[in-house]
């Protein structure tokens, strides 16, 4: 049984991919926020983090907290503390999440689906959002008209 | 790890002037930071991966492979054992050679000392119950443990698995995963 294929090479093209926000290596944002586009992390990321679109985490990147994420996740760094518990770090990420052979999470992970490459580091607990986990729920329907009173 | 930069053909105007700007660091140890600085499209090699589907590759349930198993391989060293589709299994097993599940099973699917087996749940397969063997491949569906040790856990994109997965190499293809995962350390030598 031979389940190896040749090496995957993942195409990231930040401006088709509206990755507009930056954290640069060395770099440290911790608190509540809030990025509108992509973001790429190369830094450390920490706290109630919410990204409307994909989020990558660039080798030598980490993040940590609760985070959202509306797109994508590409992993290529550190999710969660090294050696860190699995309650102290998740993300929810609304699309697919890739975590290449160089990504380690050690933190909770959900995601739609759930792309893992050979060698990649996965500890800690996996989720897969279905279709139901994405219905609104009380604090995300605000803006929506109610209908009738 | 490799980065192949093109110039992307929609890429906007001051992009290309080449001027350096505060996100210029030059390049890392790394060597991604001078990639994102100008952003352009990167392939990047992620590791390897598995094909949606490789139902060429793995083993298939054909008459003559149950045929083989019900004569029986007199060596023992290339003997299948397979719970066929439609077939209820309840109870343990203890392998002693690679077992694919196309039915049902409730109970543990446990490797024999001193011998390396593989366990392949295909696609009609759904197994209730602990599974420990050196390579583990999953189409279908398990609830319990994933324990290949130090081997190999493979998950295809239709496989449903939920419990505990231990692992020493794992290929995750979009499967539908609930489940904790445990990475086992190779042993150091002399340990």
């Amino acid at each position: 049984m031979e389940l190896k294929t040749p090496q995957d090479t993942l195409t990231l093209d930040p401006i088709a991919m509206n990755v507009v926000n930056r954290v640069a290596a060395g770099t440290v944002l911790d608190g509540d926020l809030q990025f509108d586009g992509g973001l790429l992390v190369q830094g450390e990321v920490s706290g109630q983090v919410r990204v409307n679109g994909r989020l990558i985490v660039w080798t030598g990147g980490v993040v940590r907290g609760r985070v959202r994420v509306s797109g994508d996740l590409y992993l290529f760094g550190q999710l969660g503390a090294a050696g860190g518990n699995p309650h102290d770090t998740s993300l929810e990420c609304q699309g697919m999440a890739y975590v290449s052979k160089t990504g380690v999470s050690t933190g909770t992970l959900m995601a739609r689906r759930l792309q893992l490459y050979e060698g990649a580091d996965l500890q800690g607990p996996f989720k897969t959002l279905k279709l139901g986990d994405h219905l609104p729920v009380l604090h995300d329907v605000h803006t929506e008209p109610t209908g009738s009173p | 790890m490799k980065a192949h930069r093109y110039q992307h053909p929609d890429r906007h105007l001051e992009q290309d002037m080449g001027t350096p700007d505060m996100n210029d660091q030059g390049s890392t140890d790394n060597g991604y930071t001078a990639d994102f600085v100008n952003p352009t499209t990167l392939e990047v090699d992620v590791g390897r991966s598995m094909p949606p589907s490789q139902a060429a590759t793995l083993p298939t349930l054909h008459t003559e492979v149950q045929a083989l198993a019900a004569t029986g391989d007199q060596d023992g060293s290339t003997a299948r054992s397979l719970i066929a589709e439609g077939m209820h299994f309840v109870g343990n097993a203890l392998l002693r050679s690679p077992c694919s599940v196309a039915g049902r099973v409730e109970g543990n699917l446990t490797q024999a000392d001193g011998v390396v087996v593989s366990v392949v749940v295909t696609e009609t397969g759904h197994v209730k119950g602990d599974i420990t063997a050196q390579k583990i491949s999953v189409m279908g569906r398990t609830e319990g443990v994933l324990d290949s040790g130090q081997g190999e856990v493979a998950l295809h994109d239709t496989a449903s698995v939920h419990g505990l997965v231990r692992y020493g190499r794992i290929q995750v293809n979009g499967a539908d995963l609930n489940a904790t995962l445990e990475r086992v350390a190779p042993q150091k030598a002399g340990v």
